[in-house]
């Protein structure tokens, strides 16, 4: 195994342009939810040509790099969009309600790099999940909605042969 | 003490778990760390952890079927503030 010895540490910086006024007031608008000490604001953006993508974060730059350590533009891994082509910020349809979201991040990681937990439905059935460093945008059982959801059990099935794991979703960085 | 973590593609560099070995010393780090699909294992982190406030030692579980785990894992509650970072790095090939 060779190491290439180049440090991240020292990337340079990326130039993000600033929320306008519109996009700030409506991001006030999404409840964010909190992770090492950086805030997420899962959300459904519509951008310039008319394309919608509901399952998008928007993450303040500076925060972004100290927890992700590379620009998702410079990640083949990662998928982003400009913030500069955002004409509406809305609520997604496809988020985890935010407490249960809040919840799993506060549970802590379980192991490195991934979250496993199962989610509780009003009807008292059960759906186990393993996802990335972001939980937010998950698929649901045919038929539930998200707020069909009642509870979730941290770091709980982990051995389920049906566990599902997290949809496709974008960044989209925008500076202070 | 030296601490490392194995990131990369929807795993962040930043998170509670961390290891006390040295990765290149496992015979499939994948597999003893129990690396779940998602993290693309292409960077490794190393840092100093300086507070050991609330670190439990333990050792990783699979997190994909196949795995065996078992390896040394250390979770450290908020390690932004309790691990200087002392490089990250790409690896090639990845873990």
């Amino acid at each position: 195994m060779i190491l290439k010895m180049k440090s991240l540490i020292d990337s340079p910086k990326r130039f993000y342009s600033r929320l306008t006024e519109k996009q700030r007031l409506q991001l006030q608008l999404i409840r964010p939810v909190r992770s090492l000490d950086t805030l997420y604001y899962p959300c459904s953006v519509t951008l310039s040509d008319g394309s919608k993508k509901d399952r998008t974060y928007i993450v303040c730059a500076e925060e972004y790099i100290k927890v992700w350590g590379i620009w998702p533009e410079e990640d083949k891994h990662k998928k982003s969009i400009l913030i500069d082509y955002v004409i509406e910020i809305q609520e997604s349809d496809f988020r985890l309600p935010p407490q249960i979201a809040q919840k799993i991040y506060d549970g802590g990681e379980s192991g490195m790099g991934y979250y496993i937990f199962t989610l509780i439905f009003n009807d008292g059935s059960k759906q186990a999940y393993i996802t990335g460093g972001a939980v937010d945008f998950i698929p649901l059982p045919i038929g539930m909605v998200m707020n069909d959801i009642a509870d979730v059990d941290l770091h709980v099935g982990r051995d389920d042969p049906m566990r599902m794991r997290s949809l496709d979703y974008y960044w989209c960085l925008y500076s202070k | 003490m030296g601490r490392s973590r194995v990131w990369g593609g929807e795993s962040p560099l930043y998170g509670p778990s961390w290891t006390l070995d040295n990765p290149f010393t496992a015979r499939n780090y994948r597999s003893e760390a129990g690396l779940p699909i998602s993290n693309s294992g292409e960077y490794l982190a190393f840092g100093q952890l300086i507070d050991e406030t609330g670190v439990i030692y333990t050792h990783a579980k699979p997190a994909e079927y196949g795995q065996t785990g078992g390896w040394q894992e250390v979770i450290v509650p908020d390690p932004r503030q309790q691990i200087r970072l002392i490089y990250t790095t790409k690896v090639t090939p990845p873990f």
